[in-house]
């Protein structure tokens, strides 16, 4: 019931009282956390970690069905357990708590660029770019979605769309943020060249026998080397398997798929283990107050 | 480890020849046709094999940066659904990847005289990965609502009699993440839905371990993938944008594969160099 | 909704109870070899080059949230923090997301304060860039360029972006050292860096650098654990070969596998 006061739509003055209690408790719950002792805090921390952790724990290990009533005449087989309708009102606690970090970035970034800009320190260029960027677009951003908010038809989208500020947020949406994006991502090709020259060098038998590999794979992954380098092996006899998409398969069905397997075994068990050392309080580091 | 590539002179060189590589065949118009894999035919397949009254389910997760590999893959799928007249809804959980898909869906469904909310719809940019997943099984409508433009879900035909995960015919996310781990955790696995996978090149080797076990029953590797998918669709002879691009990247691979060469034989040589002196 | 059936609870409880028995084994004092991991090792001679340049280090904690792999890697960012603090040298570090950046900040200035140096500590060091992928690569190139950085560490999970940022350490000379669990992006950093640590190892880090035995004893458990799941991994192996795959014992055991 209390689940359900919480997480209730609200509207209007309502939903405003709300959220002014919510931050008035929150408020008094910081201030009352302040007051304890520093070893009271660190037990508090690690109850509430164990809690946490154990709600989804136990939501995942105990089986459908457990503590929840039968289902009825005509109803499918019960699915969850009576942790289960709990996860999405939990897992919108998290989301608020990165929705509120959102905030904390920008001003981190606002304080960073802001002292170089005040005091014309060397790249001053740069952080007159930055609060540019971001006055602009937000305001541009906000002014097309309130435009946007009583749109309901394809015609009217396409007079807002058309609209001075429709034309401006397509310039700086799709004219620089889209293809500052794409060719960031595009240096990746030449990285990649400079990469390859300089690393593959024929050090070793397994240097060879990896770059020959590299070779197969590459070129039975483009048209060029299947089309025209063994294009001409017929299919359906036993030297078929010398077609270079053949053996591109080949090695990536097989060597590659087991290597990659035992790689995801291997991070999945460190997973286990660092993911039992938080819950349990057990990591070690400057979180927990312990010496390296 | 050596600093570089011993001077800035050779960087630019083999930069110089890369994009010579890159841009070269678009002037050339050449094209060479595709030999279409086992994992694109399967999604293929697949795609084919969604009966009328299932809906097919787009994520598309990339941004601007990767638009390179998946848009054309996006554009494969799309151009097949619409050709087939396959239902589908796009949707994503990075906010840029759905409105890269409506403005595809726009101008193929001029194309194919597909209208919005007849045989497609755009339920637009979800943020909670896990809780949205997990609510899709039971209640589709109630976890989307509406469309990204707020239009009730209830008024698209296109919606029609698609309730929950048993409704679904086929998920194929477009990313260049991880994200399709999410689905097939949390949707596909729990509503015994068919997921097909249209990742960018980088990510197909993590892949298939999960094609091997049948959770995900096919996949477009990358650019390659998409003209492979392309030419299923349209036939070996098509020049949409995946297969005419493919000429670039086949260039490409030619050149990396020369210059390695060369720095080899150019290695080799300089140690014989310094043996015999 | 996805729950645990019968098989995975077991071996999930297996694996706990493994890693469990081997950290209070450890915390008795029983001594605990692991073997050298040449890219840990090399993080003290990255830091001791950046102090001898008297240049500054720049410390990548992934593009992950606030998840086992960010925290992961902000424990090896405050051992570096540490050792820079030691030396006099300033550590950068950029993060991607929001929910991160408190906690880094509080990280990086918990080890300054550590080692006795608290007013060594500056705030602008720890900056959030952009939550988007190319963004943050553009930014931590741009800072990399303009600090003129000596040692680069990039620990946690990277996606695309880590040949750029790989490969722009190389253009300005700065040693690198790389740890993810991202399997696709190992060969990037391989090729790009000069010491790479791989998949699993990552998990490694903080017992490796801290050696302190409560660590140790969940690395040795961890690996005793994935002994027990090739073991079972080879049981059935043979059982599918020798009754078949169709048998119902396999299809029963598949099926169990497959949870609830």
């Amino acid at each position: 019931m209390f689940l359900s006061f919480l997480t209730a739509p609200r509207h209007g003055t309502q939903l405003f009282l709300f959220v002014l209690g919510a931050v008035l408790v929150f408020a008094a719950v910081m201030a009352a956390l302040h007051t304890l002792p520093p070893r009271a805090k660190r037990w508090l921390i690690v109850a509430c970690t164990f809690v946490a952790g154990l709600f989804y724990l136990l939501e995942f290990m105990l089986p459908p069905g457990t503590l929840m009533p039968p289902p009825g005449p005509g109803e499918g087989p019960v699915t969850d357990n009576f942790l289960s309708r709990y996860v999405e009102p939990v897992g919108y606690v998290t989301q608020i708590i990165a929705a509120v970090a959102i905030g904390l970035g920008v001003i981190n970034l606002a304080r960073v660029n802001s002292a170089p800009l005040l005091r014309f320190r060397p790249g001053w260029q740069n952080s007159l770019a930055f609060f540019t960027g971001l006055i602009v677009m937000l305001v541009v951003g906000l002014w097309r979605w309130k435009l946007l908010l009583n749109v309901t038809t394809v015609a009217q989208e396409k007079a807002v769309n058309e609209s001075t500020i429709g034309s401006l947020y397509r310039f700086l949406f799709d004219g620089l943020y889209s293809n500052l994006g794409g060719t960031v991502f595009a240096l990746l090709a030449f990285y990649i060249v400079s990469a390859s020259y300089r690393a593959f060098r024929l050090r070793s038998a397994e240097a060879t026998l990896m770059m020959i590999t590299a070779f197969i794979v590459m070129l039975g992954n483009v048209p060029v080397g299947t089309a025209y380098l063994t294009g001409w092996i017929p299919d359906g006899h036993w030297y078929s398997f010398l077609k270079v998409e053949h053996m591109s398969d080949w090695i990536m069905n097989t060597p590659n798929m087991a290597a990659q397997r035992a790689l995801i075994f291997g991070i999945m068990m460190g997973v286990i283990a660092v993911s039992l050392r938080i819950w349990l309080s057990l990591e070690r580091g400057r979180f927990f107050e312990q010496e390296l | 480890m050596e600093a570089g590539l011993g001077s800035d002179r050779t960087r630019r060189t083999l930069y110089l020849l890369l994009a010579a590589a890159i841009a070269l065949p678009f002037f050339a118009k050449t094209v060479i046709p595709p030999v279409v894999g086992r994992e694109a035919r399967a999604l293929y397949e697949a795609v084919e094999s969604v009966p009328p009254n299932k809906i097919i389910v787009l994520s598309l997760e990339f941004e601007a940066g990767t638009i390179g590999e998946n848009l054309p893959q996006t554009r494969a799928l799309m151009n097949h659904m619409m050709k087939s007249g396959k239902r589908f809804a796009i949707m994503g959980f990075d906010p840029m990847g759905p409105v890269f898909g409506q403005r595809e869906a726009e101008d193929l469904a001029k194309r194919w005289n597909r209208p919005y909310g007849k045989y497609w719809v755009n339920w637009g940019y979800k943020t909670a990965v896990v809780q949205t997943l997990k609510a899709m099984i039971r209640d589709i409508p109630g976890t989307m609502v509406t469309d990204h433009r707020g239009t009730p879900l209830s008024k698209l035909p296109v919606m029609d009699g698609i309730k929950d995960a048993k409704d679904v015919g086929l998920i194929i996310d477009v990313t260049p993440s991880a994200l399709y781990e999410a689905w097939m955790a949390y949707f596909a696995g729990p509503g015994g839905v068919k997921m097909g996978v249209a990742p960018t090149a980088v990510m197909v080797s993590d892949i298939f371990p999960y094609l091997d076990s049948g959770q995900i029953v096919g996949m477009l590797k990358g650019l390659a993938g998409a003209a492979q998918y392309e030419s299923l669709v349209f036939g070996r002879d098509a020049r949409e944008r995946g297969i005419t691009w493919m000429t670039s990247v086949s260039m490409t691979h030619i050149l990396i594969i020369a210059l390695i060469i060369l720095g080899n034989i150019l290695e080799i040589a300089a140690r014989r160099r310094r043996t015999a002196t | 909704m996805q729950h645990a059936s019968l098989t995975i609870a077991i071996l999930e409880a297996l694996a706990a109870f493994i890693i469990l028995y081997k950290i209070l084994s450890a915390k008795r004092g029983r001594e605990l070899f692991i073997r050298r991991i040449p890219g840990l090792a090399a993080i003290d001679e990255a830091i001791g080059r950046a102090t001898e340049m008297g240049r500054p280090i720049l410390f990548s904690p992934g593009l992950a949230g606030l998840d086992v792999t960010t925290l992961q890697a902000l424990s090896i960012a405050a051992y570096v923090a540490r050792m820079a603090a030691r030396y006099n040298t300033r550590v950068i570090v950029p993060v991607m997301d929001p929910a991160v950046y408190p906690v880094a900040e509080e990280v990086i200035r918990e080890a300054y304060a550590a080692e006795g140096r608290p007013e060594l500590f500056n705030p602008d060091d720890i900056r959030f860039l952009s939550d988007r992928q190319f963004a943050y690569a553009s930014g931590v190139v741009g800072i990399m360029n303009r600090e003129k950085v000596a040692a680069n560490f990039f620990f946690g999970y990277f996606y695309a972006e880590s040949l750029i940022l790989g490969e722009a350490g190389t253009q300005i000379g700065a040693i690198q050292v790389a740890g993810t669990p991202a399997t696709t992006q190992l060969p990037f950093f391989i090729v790009s860096c000069d010491y790479t640590i791989l998949a699993e190892e990552f998990y490694a880090a903080t017992a490796y650098l801290s050696r302190e035995p409560i660590l140790l004893g969940s690395l040795v458990g961890q690996d005793w654990s994935k002994v027990a799941l090739a073991v079972f991994i080879v049981v059935g192996v043979l059982l599918s070969t020798l009754l078949g795959p169709q048998s119902p014992v396999i299809t029963a055991l598949t099926a169990q596998l497959g949870g609830g």
